[in-house]
């Protein structure tokens, strides 16, 4: 009975039990057809006939800790006086090389007989395909040894291991007709030997799975399975006691196949359980166990009324990318049911055959969990192009000469200093490891605070002037940044207008408007002999003021370097809720007419007079400058810098004597 | 005239400050969200700061942010004259950019999604403080916050 396959047979208890080999012989042992083609076979040939202990067999190599499991299951069955089925086939390989012979008829007025041999090869691959076992940690591919037609018989000769499966396909049907398998002769085994009700259960469901499984397709159909022959012979479905017991003991005899979850999750990754009048998941409940990593479900044409029937499996199969739940009551009862599931399967694809995420949406939902702040596009408040020139001229300075970069954007109070974060996380589509050392030439120079604690280091690792930058910046390993045109995916560079950056000209106290410019992105370390050698990423926070022979100066640059992050982070997100702008800037008074928002009166009176100072414009022609520039300073000077040449003498004041 | 504050003090106040400042502002972000508006400058945070410490409050999952790297620099070390200026006004009389590079794990804690983070801001003292000293003595006047991984 179903019931009983649950009690352990043959099991050895004790210390053994927990030994992964014990338990791999006893699932052997327990089931007729999940025997091991390699090395069991190793074990079987040249074995003497099986019959009684079987200590002779115990005796010869097998794998591992199977060896003293035989005997201990040997010297159980002693004990218990009794022989299986299971052991039967364990004692592969009867006679020494023996082979069993099986009588096959009934074949021969079949769809096949046309063949020119009368379909006999025909009927051999199918013997052969059918009694093999692909479904189990070890396949088993039943060879037929020797065969040779004699009249309306097919005589085949093959494996005793074999023997078993092919028997088993007595009475099945091919090309049209019932064949019919018997032994013909062979080492002496009693196939007859009483089996327990257990073991021929066992058996029997696993029949049923191989029957209903695909090798190819990985897929196990377990739909209609109240019409399966098999099971309907068996009286499983007559009592609702066997019935409700029937799939979890199915279940079980699945996982009983695979020596490792691993094996059994990828031999089967899609599953059918359509058409079994489900009304709800309890009596398959078990499934969510056996297959947790199951990628493909049909529940169609079932009698699910609610989604809340389905709700013991919310919470499972978390890789599942297909479900079917067409021909269920719920469709109708429950019309909303499809956000539902999408949602309880963050890796569902594709939901009645109908596809609601596409695998980049999935990647992304894996990183963001929909967070209230959606991933905008670079915030990039330039003025007069100032922002994006300065960002071009540093990196490939960077690249290519950075004594020149140092004059060029470094003055005396210019500050420098760079931070290594070896903690960071690392680009989730990668497999690269940290590796010991890999930042080793950056360690000794690197600012982190967190890491370095005394107030010396802190001090000596910041540098400040032209020289003492341009030195800090060439003991950095050379790099080579991607193209900012060509691949800005790799770069997200923002800026926006700060207030309070010091004066050059000692004018504003205070300070003076300037920029923050915040660059993440990617560069290759070069190696000694110029090639890429290591890829990384850095974060950059430049605080540009104006001044400086190119107009605008660094007054303060912060470096932080850390392992490969990857793009992904860059990619803007949907936001149709996100439709303000952001948050976190400094709020921009009433515009005051002519002049940009931001700006009062008094600061851009200021602004001017600035502007006259530091070039000798008139004042008219300083607003105007201001004026076609937004009002920037800085871009006022750069502008500035431009024209100067054109500009009639009358822009400018006349000195005084 | 000689200044008020030497390499060394700044060096000092800077990164003192940097390091409470964080450390108070990231758990907040964690733990304390309907504190995080007094973290900002009055301008932002009467205006924006109520609305962006709502969907913390409301909308933003649980979440661990940490700083795992941390710079900072002087960016105006005298935002005022100081002349005549005491040591101890004169350490509130500058403005700091600081950098931070860390992670934030969204959702349960070992095994929600991580995020890598980049963040910087400037900090300036916080002119409104009561004679009590009552309030945060330096706010977050712009910031520049963004996933980088």
């Amino acid at each position: 009975m179903v019931a009983r396959h649950t009690a352990p047979r043959a099991a050895p208890r004790g210390p053994a039990a927990t030994r992964r080999a014990a338990i791999k012989a006893d699932r052997d042992g327990d089931l007729t057809m999940g025997l091991p083609v390699k090395g069991r076979a190793g074990v079987g040939k040249g074995t003497g006939p099986p019959t009684g202990p079987r200590i002779d067999g115990a005796n010869k190599p097998g794998r591992g800790g199977i060896l003293d499991t035989l005997v201990q299951r040997a010297i159980l069955r002693q004990a218990s006086g009794t022989r299986d089925v299971a052991m039967r086939e364990e004692r592969a390989g009867s006679a020494r090389g023996g082979l069993v012979e099986l009588r096959v008829t009934g074949w021969n007025k079949s769809k096949a007989s046309g063949d020119a041999d009368g379909g006999v090869s025909s009927l051999i691959r199918w013997l052969e395909k059918k009694a093999s076992s692909r479904l189990g940690s070890r396949v088993r591919n039943v060879k037929i040894k020797k065969s040779q037609v004699e009249g309306t018989d097919l005589i085949v000769k093959v494996a005793p291991d074999d023997a078993v499966g092919l028997l088993r396909m007595n009475g099945f049907g091919w090309a049209g007709v019932n064949v019919t398998v018997e032994r013909l002769g062979g080492p002496v085994e009693s196939f007859s030997v009483v089996s327990s009700d257990a073991e021929k259960t066992k058996a029997m469901l696993r029949g049923v799975l191989e029957r209903r499984y695909d090798h190819e397709a990985k897929f196990l159909n377990l739909s209609e399975l109240a019409q399966d022959e098999e099971l309907k012979s068996q009286h499983i479905f007559d009592l609702k006691s066997t019935a409700s017991k029937f799939f979890p003991a199915m279940m079980r005899v699945l996982e009983l196949s695979f020596d490792k979850p691993e094996e059994r999750d990828a031999a089967v990754t899609s599953v059918s359980l359509a058409n079994n009048d489900l009304v709800d998941l309890a009596a398959v409940t078990t499934l969510s166990q056996t297959l947790p990593k199951l990628q493909n479900l049909d529940l169609s044409n079932n009698k699910f009324e609610k989604l809340e029937h389905l709700h013991n499996w919310r919470r499972r199969f978390v890789n599942l990318q297909h479900l079917i739940l067409t021909g269920n009551p719920l469709e109708q009862n429950d019309s909303n049911y499809h956000k539902d599931v999408i949602g309880w399967y963050p890796n569902l694809r594709q939901l009645n055959g109908i596809q609601v995420r596409t695998d980049e949406e999935i990647a992304k939902k894996a990183r963001t969990t929909d967070l209230p702040f959606p991933i905008r596009s670079p915030l990039f408040k330039d003025e007069g192009g100032i922002a994006e020139q300065f960002v071009r001229i540093y990196f490939a300075g960077f690249d290519n000469d950075r004594v020149a970069l140092a004059s060029h954007y470094y003055d005396e109070q210019s500050e420098f200093s760079y931070a290594v974060n070896t903690q960071a996380p690392r680009d989730p589509n990668s497999t690269q490891r940290s590796e010991p050392g890999e930042w080793e030439s950056y360690l000794k120079s690197s600012r982190n605070l967190k890491k370095i604690q005394q107030l010396p280091a802190r001090q000596a690792r910041k540098y400040r002037g032209t020289q003492a930058v341009a030195d800090a910046i060439a003991m950095l390993p050379l790099t080579r940044h991607p193209d900012l045109a060509s691949e800005a995916r790799k770069w997200m560079v923002e800026a926006k207008m700060v207030p309070g950056v010091p004066d050059p000209t000692g004018a504003s106290p205070g300070g003076v408007d300037g920029f923050l410019i915040t660059v993440h992105g990617e560069f290759e370390e070069l190696n000694l002999s110029g090639q890429p050698s290591k890829k990384r990423s850095f974060d950059r926070s430049f605080v540009l003021g104006p001044g400086g022979v190119a107009g605008v100066r660094i007054v303060s640059d912060m470096l932080t370097l850390r392992s490969y992050g990857g793009t992904q982070a860059f990619e803007p997100e949907n936001f149709d809720a996100w439709t303000e702008p952001s948050t976190i800037l400094p709020v921009a008074e009433p515009a005051v007419p002519g002049l940009p928002a931001g700006l009062s009166i008094a600061e851009a009176e200021q602004t001017v007079a600035q502007l006259m100072q530091q070039t000798g414009m008139t004042l008219s022609y300083a607003k105007d400058c201001l004026d076609q520039v937004g009002w920037n300073y800085l871009g006022a000077v750069e502008a500035f810098g431009k024209v100067r040449g054109s500009l009639p003498a009358e822009a400018f004041v006349l000195p005084t004597a | 005239m000689a200044a008020v504050l030497t390499e060394t003090d700044f060096t000092k106040l800077a990164t003192d400050i940097a390091e409470r400042f964080t450390d108070t502002y990231y758990s907040a972000l964690s733990g304390a969200r309907d504190s995080i508006k007094t973290f900002y400058v009055a301008a932002i945070a009467q205006d924006n700061g109520p609305t962006f410490q709502d969907r913390w409050v409301k909308d933003m999952p649980r979440t661990h942010l940490e700083a795992q790297s941390l710079n900072v620099h002087v960016l105006n070390p005298s935002i005022k004259p100081t002349a005549g200026m005491k040591k101890k006004d004169a350490a509130h009389n500058m403005s700091l950019i600081v950098q931070v590079s860390g992670s934030m794990r969204i959702g349960q804690p070992k095994e929600g999604p991580m995020r890598g983070f980049s963040d910087s801001f400037v900090l300036v003292p916080n002119d409104e403080l009561g004679k009590q000293d009552v309030g945060r003595q330096w706010l977050i006047q712009s910031q520049t916050f963004r996933f980088v991984v």
